[in-house]
């Protein structure tokens, strides 16, 4: 549910005098924001904790903020910088320490649970059925994890070609895995 | 379909924009289908990824620690009215008489008076509290007028409504299209604010503290203490209850027409910032020789010239320093 009936507002006057709506624009947009949040971060909580964080300071900055767009715009904009702020001072303090000679250790998410041999023998089989640049790209993606434009620059073609082939290769393996996403599931309840 | 499967792509690997992920999470509210076709693309970006698939918030948690933090002070206990015994023989003692009123009352208005040659009442039911309980209700009342009334709200009609007066209480939201009447002014109360209208479609929004009311066609007077206020169409004002604040909304300038698009495909810096030095109001300068040759392949839609600078710079890595006349870029080879 959006909170249409505002959007025709001035969000930062009614803002200002009414705390009940910074309540109403949370339970409207808290999901779809942290959501956002995590395909950058990916870590649920860390993307929660940033997106509550902006609307603290939302409130706490409402006389000084001034919003000419629409709220929910603002706050999309909001969590897109804030999340990439992030992963740059992530970055950094990664090649800090490199410099200072600490042992880098692999950020291996205990959340991600290991795949069975069967289910990397699916993925990799489906994989293959990809055409031969389509697969190149999406190994890219999930090895090195690399972002398009990285992918691009190795490769010498355009992001948006890298955008086709991505698409490309969510649909064929979607479709070629789907009989293997619920045993994925349950993997991942067991290992919460 | 190949569009979204690019476009749901480009949101798992955090590389929507937030215009896409807005659209994005609005194309997954159109219907179920879309929603199962995300959720089953995202389970299969996880598995092929090994990352963590988002599970759903409690955002209520999320919104008491958020209240917490800012000190708001907790809501009014409700005092559970039904729980003892005695309070449920009270009850059931006060629902014994009510009904007993109502017969009573009852009997009095359809007896007919000894020599009289009609019945005291109506013909026709007269309804004067008008709920909408779970979904929206739509009537039209005595006088023709037609009322949408928003789920949950109710509407209160005056004694004599439609006889005497066209006065009316609503609590919540409603949408009328009121058939005029010089004689008897269509009249709403909406806790102290009035509305009246003077041959009109209208719309009145209440939500928590806030209640708006919006023109679509004719002329309303806001009514509120000694305050009036005139609407026309596509007018609207806002009304904080808790304040006693009533004000007109100024409607922003049109926005343009046609979108603005700057495609940038494989360009230079160099080739951007003679673009975008046709939008700025101060010069755009490269103090990094290194960086002129620095490639972005992006697409800005109806951004706005700050949104543009800032994109470059995360995307390149590059500091931004304004000064009184210019805009100065620095940063190292992207070779």
């Amino acid at each position: 549910m959006h909170v249409n009936q505002y959007e025709e507002y001035n969000p930062m006057e009614v803002l200002k005098m009414d705390k009940s709506l910074l309540e109403d624009l949370f339970r409207s947009h808290f999901a779809e924001l942290s959501r956002y949040a995590f395909t950058f971060l990916k870590d649920q909580n860390g993307a929660e904790d940033m997106v509550q964080q902006l609307f603290f300071n939302l409130w706490n900055k409402r006389e000084e903020i001034e919003i000419t767009a629409n709220m929910r715009a603002y706050l999309f904009r909001s969590v897109h910088n804030l999340s990439l702020n992030k992963l740059k001072s992530k970055n950094h303090r990664t090649m800090y320490q490199s410099f200072e000679g600490v042992e880098l250790v692999e950020n291996q998410d205990a959340s991600q649970p290991m795949l069975t041999a069967e289910m990397e023998t699916a993925i990799e089989a489906a994989i293959s059925t990809l055409p031969e640049k389509c697969a190149e790209v999406f190994r890219m993606s999930r090895f090195e994890h690399l972002k398009y434009q990285e992918i691009a620059d190795r490769l010498q073609i355009s992001v948006k070609t890298v955008e086709n082939q991505m698409g490309k290769a969510l649909r064929v393996l979607r479709e070629a895995l789907q009989d293997y996403l619920p045993a994925f599931i349950i993997l991942l309840l067991f290992e919460l | 379909m190949e569009e979204i499967d690019q476009q749901i792509s480009r949101y798992l690997q955090g590389e929507a924009s937030p215009e896409e992920a807005m659209l994005l999470e609005d194309w997954k509210q159109e219907s179920a289908e879309n929603r199962a076709l995300f959720d089953q693309s995202a389970r299969m970006y996880a598995y092929t990824h090994q990352s963590g698939v988002f599970a759903a918030p409690d955002v209520e948690q999320r919104l008491k620690k958020l209240k917490a933090a800012l000190d708001f002070p907790e809501e009014a206990p409700v005092r559970h009215l039904f729980g003892t015994r005695r309070m449920w023989i009270s009850v059931a003692a006060g629902i014994a008489l009510l009904i007993g009123i109502a017969g009573w009352w009852n009997w009095q208005a359809t007896r007919i008076a000894p020599g009289s040659l009609t019945a005291e009442n109506n013909d026709q039911p007269v309804e004067d509290r008008i709920q909408a309980s779970g979904a929206v209700k739509t009537f039209t009342l005595q006088d023709q007028s037609r009322v949408e009334l928003a789920a949950g709200s109710e509407l209160i009609l005056d004694k004599g409504f439609n006889r005497s007066n066209r006065r009316l209480q609503l609590k919540g939201s409603g949408r009328f299209e009121v058939v005029h009447d010089d004689q008897m002014p269509f009249e709403i109360a909406v806790h102290k604010l009035k509305v009246l209208d003077i041959g009109t479609i209208f719309k009145v929004t209440t939500l928590n503290d806030t209640v708006k009311v919006v023109v679509e066609e004719g002329e309303v007077l806001l009514k509120l203490n000694q305050k009036s206020l005139g609407l026309v169409a596509r007018d609207s004002a806002y009304y904080v209850i808790s304040k006693d604040i009533l004000k007109k909304y100024e409607r922003p300038a049109a926005a343009p027409v046609a979108d603005k698009v700057y495609i940038f495909e494989d360009a230079s810096l160099k080739e951007i910032v003679l673009v975008l030095n046709e939008l700025s109001s101060k010069e755009i300068v490269i103090r990094n020789a290194e960086i002129e040759k620095c490639k972005l392949t992006v697409t800005f839609r109806n951004e706005d010239f700050a949104t543009m600078l800032d994109i470059i710079s995360q995307t390149l890595e590059i500091s931004v320093v304004q000064t009184p006349q210019t805009i100065e870029l620095y940063g190292k080879s992207c070779e």
